[in-house]
């Protein structure tokens, strides 16, 4: 790589380190892990840079390969996490009403991966739909329904927490 | 709910262990080594080369790239020879080499061996104890310059349970240069790292071992072995019997087999792609 692209190369991940670290440390809750997995992203960028710098959405580029990065890892098999427990079925409403963020990340980290990766990337990346549905290369239809199932596991265990108080 | 929601249960933010200077060394060596190591991909175009190049056929009659590796993706690909064994030939050969060196290693009259959820593959698949299988995924290009899959190594594991040992104890039997390619290095800033010692044999075989501390209380011995013939070997034993990832309570003081017994599995003989 020209010495030219690497500056900005530099440049562009030391600028995006802060939100791409909050965001790999939702997915893992474990700030080891959340740097492993930006570091593995900003590798891999590093090796399409010349490709990827003139993208209109790098951003959405770049986070698409965190997210990838993160399920890939979940899927090997000596890494692989299991959800705590089956997450129950639910409603789709879009209301977004966890209020007590006490244990808000216990709560995020008790998902499944996928449904983690898509409240993240809604709620908190604040992607429509159709960017979510990007990132993780599934339909629209799968994301409107881990959106759903996700946001009312953690209103259900949220109201849990509370009543056990 | 919103963003704002979540910055706030995240907190302060430590500092940064990513090493951006480091990785952009590291990028630079490993494109001067691609070079050096396929000067024929630098005259002729990398992308189009490394497809033909690597058409190399993997066990089982697969190619490893899955019709070719597109471009950068081709970096992902094990350095390492082919095999000469199928992969039916590979995973027998090697589940019995790991259930003798593991059994030879624990009181046998006290001890159960049963299968663990840390070697389910694909999801939901459960293997006999000691049971290697092949995990394969062709590399994908996600037409954006990202690569998905590569997956290309043998792998294993038993729950060993008794009076004296509860735990489990895996192995990953890999090409060097994949996507299992075992740690040759102490890095810093690996997970949940608490302990790592990195040291090189006489014949050049690099062993690192790595105590991983989970968040539950579940240990982790590892031993990361890299062998001149080209293998990698992956061996570690967490002080649970399913998947140290679990989110379970550690169910032994420490795992069941030492750093030291995971060395010698790994070192084996007979733990190798290449008899």
């Amino acid at each position: 790589m020209k010495r030219s692209d690497e500056a900005e190369y530099r440049d562009y991940v030391t600028t995006r380190m802060d939100p791409l670290r909050r965001t790999a440390y939702l997915l893992c809750r474990d700030w080891h892990l959340a740097d492993d997995l930006v570091s593995i992203s900003i590798t891999k960028l590093y090796r399409h840079w010349p490709r990827a710098k003139g993208m209109e959405h790098l951003d959405a580029y770049v986070r698409r390969i965190l997210f990838r990065t993160w399920l890939d890892e979940k899927e090997r098999p000596w890494r692989r996490e299991e959800p705590a427990e089956d997450v129950p079925e639910g409603t789709t409403t879009p209301a977004m009403g966890v209020e007590d963020r006490d244990g808000l990340l216990d709560l995020l980290a008790a998902l499944p991966p996928r449904q983690r990766a898509t409240v993240v990337l809604r709620v908190y990346c604040d992607l429509s739909v159709e960017a979510t549905a990007e990132v993780l290369g599934c339909s629209t239809g799968t994301v409107k329904s881990h959106t759903a199932r996700g946001l009312d596991a953690l209103r259900a265990r949220a109201a849990g927490a509370r009543a056990a108080d | 709910m919103d963003k704002t929601l979540f910055d706030e249960a995240i907190g302060t933010v430590p500092p940064s262990t990513v090493d951006v200077e480091g990785i952009i060394a590291r990028q630079r060596r490993a494109e001067r080594f691609r070079l050096s190591a396929h000067p024929w991909a630098a005259a002729a175009g990398l992308a189009v080369v490394a497809v033909g190049a690597a058409a190399v056929l993997a066990p089982g009659g697969t190619t490893d790239a899955g019709g070719g590796p597109p471009g950068g993706c081709g970096s992902l690909l094990p350095t390492a020879p082919p095999l000469a064994e199928d992969e039916t030939a590979v995973s027998a050969r090697l589940s019995r080499v790991f259930a003798k060196a593991v059994e030879g290693m624990v009181p046998l009259g006290s001890t159960g061996f049963g299968p663990t959820s840390a070697a389910d593959y694909p999801v939901g698949t459960r293997h006999r104890p000691f049971e290697f299988y092949h995990a394969f995924s062709p590399i994908a290009d996600d037409d954006q310059g990202g690569c998905s899959g590569g997956e290309d190594h043998f792998a294993g594991g038993a729950a060993l349970s008794g009076k004296v040992v509860n735990g489990n104890v895996t192995a990953v039997v890999s090409r060097l240069g994949g996507h299992a390619t075992p740690m040759a290095e102490c890095a810093a800033g690996s997970v949940e790292l608490t302990g790592c010692e990195r040291s090189t044999r006489s014949d050049g075989t690099v062993v690192v071992v790595t105590t991983i501390a989970g968040a539950t209380g579940v240990r982790t011995f590892r031993a990361d072995v890299t062998k001149p013939d080209g293998t990698g070997v992956i061996v570690q034993a967490a002080n649970v019997t399913t998947d140290g990832k679990s989110a379970g309570a550690p169910e032994a003081a420490e795992p069941p087999l030492t750093h030291d017994q995971l060395v010698r599995v790994a070192l084996d003989p007979g733990m190798t792609l290449y008899p």
